[in-house]
């Protein structure tokens, strides 16, 4: 379980970094607008899905957050 | 006009004076949570250590695994370059109960910050909730005479021992107001039992008790309300805090939340 949970974020962190970002570009004012990346993660119970964020920590903490609420 | 201004810089000064509060606390007590989520599985109990930090004039209630995780993301805010060793879940602890309790002996009312998923709630709720009947029996509890004082509070009829030989006017949870710390506290099914398991003199500045992001500061009854909505729109409030379940897990997930149909407060 722990080799599980370990690997959890790691993988988490790695898919973040290396994930593409999206970013959303006006054509009239040139402002990125949205920078929003999605991450497949596995929680420690083998639930799958994305976690999602604009940065690599918000993207963690969403991750340990659901997997605290779903995998308790 | 000039007065709606000044009101307004008053509530934002007051309040960025609360998130900036730094408490140096000098007691630990450790209470031993038992709790049963699912009412109906009465052979099904869980259980998580409880943080009860004090000084003369405040005290702060928290689950100790999320005393700890609050310190891990912490290290990792005030040092970003540290953020490589520390994604590790094995390193976050986990905890079910998220509420985080304020309790100042100058003020008639408690703070209590709570969250669903990753938004951050914050509500007061009055010390005089909670009406206390203490009776003459008495009993040893971990070596302490204890004497037992009954209350009834969000739904359930609570027991508790307190012991004025620790003559601190507190206990776990919102739970204050008697003649002496207390040791023990029960509801009559038993569903939620505190019992303080071990006390130590500490030297602790703390300084993560009011989150910095996504925090709204409402009602109990609005939280409760967010609470309720949460167990009806599991999937997709979990979708809107930013995590997308694949959809074969979607009913895993529902069934899960089903089951934790038991929360320390009933109403």
């Amino acid at each position: 379980m722990k080799l599980l949970k370990n690997s959890f974020l790691g993988t988490v962190f790695l898919l973040a970094i290396s994930s593409t970002s999206f970013a959303l570009t006006s054509n009239e004012n040139q402002v990125e607008a949205v920078k929003r990346t999605y991450v497949p993660t596995t929680l420690s119970c083998g639930i799958n899905g994305y976690s999602c964020g604009d940065t690599t920590q918000e993207i963690i903490e969403n991750a340990i957050a659901i997997d605290e609420m779903v995998c308790p | 006009m000039i007065q709606k201004f000044i009101l307004v810089f008053v509530l934002i000064i007051s309040i960025n004076i609360e998130a900036q509060t730094k408490y140096e606390l000098n007691h630990k007590f450790t209470y031993l949570l038992t709790y049963q989520s699912d009412s109906t599985i009465t052979y099904n109990k869980q259980s998580e250590e409880m943080y009860l930090l004090t000084n003369e004039n405040v005290s702060i209630f928290q689950s100790k695994n999320g005393y700890l995780k609050d310190s891990l993301l912490l290290a990792i805010e005030n040092d970003p370059t540290d953020e490589l060793s520390m994604a590790d879940i094995s390193r976050f602890p986990k905890t079910q109960f998220h509420s985080k309790i304020l309790k100042k002996n100058s003020k008639d009312s408690i703070i209590v910050y709570d969250k669903i998923i990753t938004d951050n709630f914050k509500y007061l709720e009055d010390k005089g909730n909670i009406k206390w009947k203490i009776t003459s029996d008495t009993q040893t509890i971990n070596g302490l005479k204890c004497q037992k004082a009954t209350t009834s509070y969000g739904g359930r009829d609570y027991e508790a021992w307190f012991s004025n030989e620790i003559p601190i006017s507190d206990g776990p949870y919102k739970f204050s107001g008697l003649p002496g710390l207390i040791i023990k506290i029960s509801d009559s099914k038993n569903h939620y039992v505190f019992e303080l398991i071990a006390k130590s003199k500490i030297d602790l500045t703390y300084s993560k008790l009011e989150p910095k992001k996504n925090l709204f500061f409402t009602t109990k009854a609005v939280f409760f309300d967010k609470r309720e909505d949460f167990k009806n729109n599991v999937i997709e409030r979990i979708a809107q805090s930013g995590f997308i379940i694949d959809d074969k897990y979607k009913a895993k997930v529902r069934q899960k939340f089903r089951k934790r149909n038991n929360p320390i407060e009933l109403e």
